[in-house]
């Protein structure tokens, strides 16, 4: 086992693993030899043949000793260069496509600088690394207008706040327009007990309180976006949003019940 | 000030999809040519906005940014 260069343990946190807990690598050592490995953790390098099924001993084994076995060599790893995962093993791997790529682009732009700054020697790698980290943070937080078409699983629960009981949004027939807005029953359950609340959750730029709440339960497989609401109208979001692609059938949506107002 | 849209516009915005949850932003293009951007309208109906309009004077109503 070896131990990794300080930058690096922050650095890889924020690339893909090859496979979940790990990263394969091509590791260039303090010696200027390199080996192929995998790097567990962010924090330690094995080598080809010393994986722990090869070695007899278990993940706990690395977790505990990690820091006893790496001293006992002078070898570190000082870079590495990451070794993807071959496309055609990710079948049945969902697709995620990239919300707020833009965030994406600037996480990736920031970590360039930081490395740049590391290899001039400047001081400011660790705050650049940390700015990355916040972009690609942002980019994992995206809004669900962003967000990927998903589907909805059985009996899955959803609540829409409004400050009208005659919501336009929801058809004659009680189902839901295309392209509504909603949340989880989780998160209302967990957050909303006022209509003030919701509005603050929800971003929504309503001057009277969104104390009019329906619950929406569509069928398996209905098409969503899931996202969190941004800070937006002077409010701060962060609740789940969810928004009904193609809306939801007639018969799926029933109140309103009223909340408090505050 | 709240400007309350006629069923017709109320209609055409509910074929619409949101901006978040209860509202739609907008830009309201007038007869004259000229255009309100960014408008909010709540429930597919009221309209909040800081410059008065009449609701006749419309010509069309598009979601803001497409």
């Amino acid at each position: 086992m070896l131990k990794l260069d300080t930058w690096l343990e922050y650095w890889l946190p924020t690339q893909p693993e090859y496979r979940m807990g790990y990263q394969k690598c091509i590791a260039t050592l303090n010696t200027g030899r390199t080996e192929r490995g995998v790097i567990i953790n962010s924090q330690v390098f094995l080598k080809d043949g010393e994986y722990p099924w090869q070695m007899l001993m278990d993940w706990n084994y690395i977790q505990t000793h990690v820091q006893t076995e790496t001293l006992k060599s002078n070898l570190i790893v000082k870079n590495v260069q990451l070794i993807p995962r071959e496309p055609e093993t990710l079948k049945g791997v969902r697709y995620i496509a990239f919300a707020n790529e833009k965030f994406h682009v600037l996480a990736n732009r920031k970590e360039a600088q930081a490395k740049q700054a590391l290899t001039m020697g400047g001081t400011s790698y660790y705050s650049l690394i940390k700015e990355s980290q916040v972009l690609a943070l942002n980019a994992s937080n995206a809004a669900a207008e962003d967000a990927p078409i998903t589907l909805t699983e059985f009996a899955e629960i959803f609540k829409r706040f409004s400050a009208y009981a005659n919501d336009k949004r929801v058809t004659p027939g009680k189902g839901l327009q295309p392209g509504t807005f909603a949340t989880t029953k989780e998160d209302a359950d967990a957050n909303i007990k006022t209509g003030t609340d919701a509005v603050q959750r929800y971003a929504l730029p309503n001057s009277k309180p969104a104390s009019n709440v329906f619950t929406i339960t569509p069928p398996k497989d209905t098409e969503v976006k899931r996202g969190t609401a941004q800070p937006a109208n002077n409010q701060p979001g962060g609740g789940v949003e969810i928004i009904f692609v193609n809306g939801s059938p007639d018969g799926t949506v029933t109140g309103p019940v009223t909340i408090p107002d505050k | 000030m709240t400007i309350k849209l006629n069923e017709f516009w109320s209609q055409r915005l509910v074929q619409m999809p949101e901006t978040g949850m209860g509202y739609q932003k907008v830009d309201l293009i007038f007869k004259d040519s000229r255009i309100l951007k960014g408008v909010i309208v709540m429930n597919a109906e009221d309209c909040e906005t800081e410059e008065a309009f009449k609701v006749d004077d419309i010509a069309d109503i598009k979601i803001h940014g497409q």
